[in-house]
């Protein structure tokens, strides 16, 4: 069955696009990433970063998708088996389908907490109980058994995932583009909002120990000697790479809805900079300020020191909303409604792709993909709600949100370049262009963004213990690389991890047994759409012939 | 707040905001004078 669809509106799809990078991380992880690399030293780096890696990937992945669309492709298989003539390409189109399934598993997950968290802030749960008690319970990590199952957490995440379905269900612009126009406005309105009252916090305010511009001064006050450190160009790299929904096979169906001679250029480049502008100026302005008013700096700098915001997001500011009187249920409503705006616009993007190659490539109705895509979703992300408190939820985020958009950027950009070829792929990003794209980018896209993320894949294969400066020293002196347990190859090869083993000696599974039965999982469900990728090419060969 | 982080602050605040607001404008721009169709 090949799609017709269209988007509405230049603005919808711009919008759409923003919301798929918009997400949690840009109000999570931007500003503990910045305050602990280099405070406004970070931002050059960052912006370094944006400008030769984020914004020529984005072009890329736009090009790609709209020349995919015009041989009627959707998603990521068929856009790059019609790159070139090798048999392989379609394969690593494989990406585009596995990791937008599992990360859309865990991302739905924690999506739902947020809707959960809109509803008790609102009913003023947090009036009553402290989050540090609320969630642990919430997630059942106060049961006694590892495969303890938590009602009320799968009671949001089954509401989340329907009202996922629904929207995809009801197309391109009547769903996607529709949810993007109403959400990112409301996002920007009560990013706003907390953003003003959180910056306006008194010093004589009830239960105020710091002024709430200590916290911004933390985040923004330049330590130039980060600019020599490479952890910060690296996490600098990092962030803009996951900030913007790149590596994933979304751009790509997105933008494969676009007419053959309508502008990519502009449009990318709009939708890049809206991130960021969410990102440093929002992202920037609520968490970090109004946690530092209340808890004092020390205390938030210690629990960012991993480089996310996490548990001051869920943990700390529902409690610290609560100095707020009467405004308090509704700050708490505002704070995780953002979240859940962020979330939901950018998991939709990670359903429409495997609903377009369900579409495209076995002739299933849109309905139909909807409610497949919402049961694998469902099927997996119960595996990560049964088994959070074993850490199957952080082997998820690790090999799919992490690892697989990394190995996937760096395919696809070589892909692009010396297969495909930069002359072609040139004309394919300027076709119909808006914007006129400075001809040193096509050297940037052809050398410097492959490089930037292959320096940001070996980096995350051998991440060491400390910094990289005391680990290059050990290496030289013969004492051998202090691999990190958060490496790739650290992870592989159980790092850090004491006295490994699936049970212990009462015969009940371990965090280690979780962990490598959901890497078990995770390669199944990659053999998977391998699988569904290679019978969808047979069959068209059959038809064929 | 320290001088240095106002000027690192206020700096990137702009730059931001300004590109973002021009290629925003000018998708909108552009977005209006578009014929319907262009295949």
């Amino acid at each position: 069955m090949k799609t017709t669809e269209r988007w509405g509106s230049r603005v919808g799809l711009v919008l759409a696009m923003a919301g798929s990078a918009v997400g949690l991380g840009n109000f999570l992880r931007f500003p503990a990433q910045a305050s602990q690399h280099g405070g406004g030293a970070f931002i050059l780096p960052y912006l370094v970063s944006f400008l030769f890696m984020g914004i020529p990937l984005l072009w890329v992945e736009w090009a790609i998708g709209r020349r995919g669309g015009q041989f009627g492709h959707h998603s990521a298989p068929g856009m790059f088996d019609s790159m070139g003539k090798q048999r392989w390409l379609k394969y690593l189109g494989v990406f585009g389908i596995f990791t937008n399934l599992c990360i859309a598993a865990y991302y739905c997950y924690i999506e739902s907490w947020t809707l959960s968290y809109v509803w008790h802030s609102a009913i003023g749960t947090f009036q009553r109980v402290a989050p540090t008690e609320f969630f642990p319970r919430y997630l059942g990590m106060r049961e006694e058994s590892l495969l303890a199952l938590p009602h009320e957490a799968v009671f949001w995440f089954i509401l989340t995932l329907a009202l996922n379905v629904w929207i995809l269900s009801r197309g391109l612009a009547r769903g996607i583009e529709l949810a993007a126009k109403i959400g990112m406005p409301l996002l920007f309105l009560f990013g706003v909002t907390l953003a003003v009252r959180g910056l306006t916090i008194g010093t004589d305010d009830p239960g105020v120990v710091q002024s709430p511009l200590v916290g911004l001064n933390f985040l923004w006050n330049p330590r130039p000697e980060g600019l020599l450190d490479p952890s910060t160009w690296l996490a600098a790299a990092g962030q803009i790479f996951f900030t913007l929904s790149v590596g994933l096979g979304c751009i790509h169906c997105y933008a494969s809805y676009v007419k053959s001679k309508q502008d990519i250029a502009l449009s990318g480049a709009t939708a890049g900079w809206m991130n960021e502008w969410v990102e440093v100026l929002l992202g920037g302005s609520i968490l970090i300020p109004i946690a530092t008013a209340y808890l004092g700096l020390e205390a938030v700098q210690s629990s960012t020191a991993g480089g996310s915001g996490f548990a001051l997001g869920f943990l700390a500011l529902p409690t610290l909303f609560n100095n707020w009187g009467w405004f308090a249920p509704i700050a708490g409503a505002l704070w995780f409604g953002l979240l859940f705006f962020a979330g939901i616009t950018s998991s939709l993007s990670m359903g429409q792709p495997i609903m377009a190659f369900l579409e495209d490539e076995y002739g299933w109705r849109r309905k139909t993909a909807a409610l497949a895509f919402g049961a694998a979703t469902f099927a997996l992300g119960m595996f990560c709600v049964w088994l959070y408190p074993g850490g199957a939820f952080d082997e998820f985020d690790f090999w799919t949100g992490t690892f697989s958009l990394v190995v996937f950027a760096l395919g696809e950009t070589i892909i692009f370049s010396f297969i495909f070829g930069i002359d072609r792929g040139w004309e394919e990003i300027t076709r119909g262009a808006d914007l006129k794209v400075p001809r040193m980018f096509r050297f940037v896209i052809k050398y410097i963004t492959p490089t930037f993320i292959l320096v940001i894949f070996v980096a995350a294969l051998i991440k060491p213990e400390g910094d990289w400066g005391a680990a290059f020293g050990s290496f030289v002196s013969g004492h051998g690389w202090p691999l990190a347990p958060d490496s790739v190859i650290g992870k592989i090869l159980h790092v850090g991890v004491d006295h490994y083993s699936w049970f212990d000696e009462n015969g009940r599974a371990t965090s280690g047994f979780v962990r490598d039965i959901t890497r078990m999982l995770l390669m199944i469900v990659f053999a998977l759409s391998g699988f569904l990728v290679w019978r969808a090419w047979r069959l068209k060969a059959r038809r064929a012939s | 707040m320290t001088v240095a982080a106002w000027v690192t602050m206020l700096l990137a605040w702009s730059v931001i905001t300004f590109f973002t607001a021009r290629f925003f404008w000018l998708l909108v721009r552009r977005g209006k004078s578009e014929r319907p169709e262009d295949d």
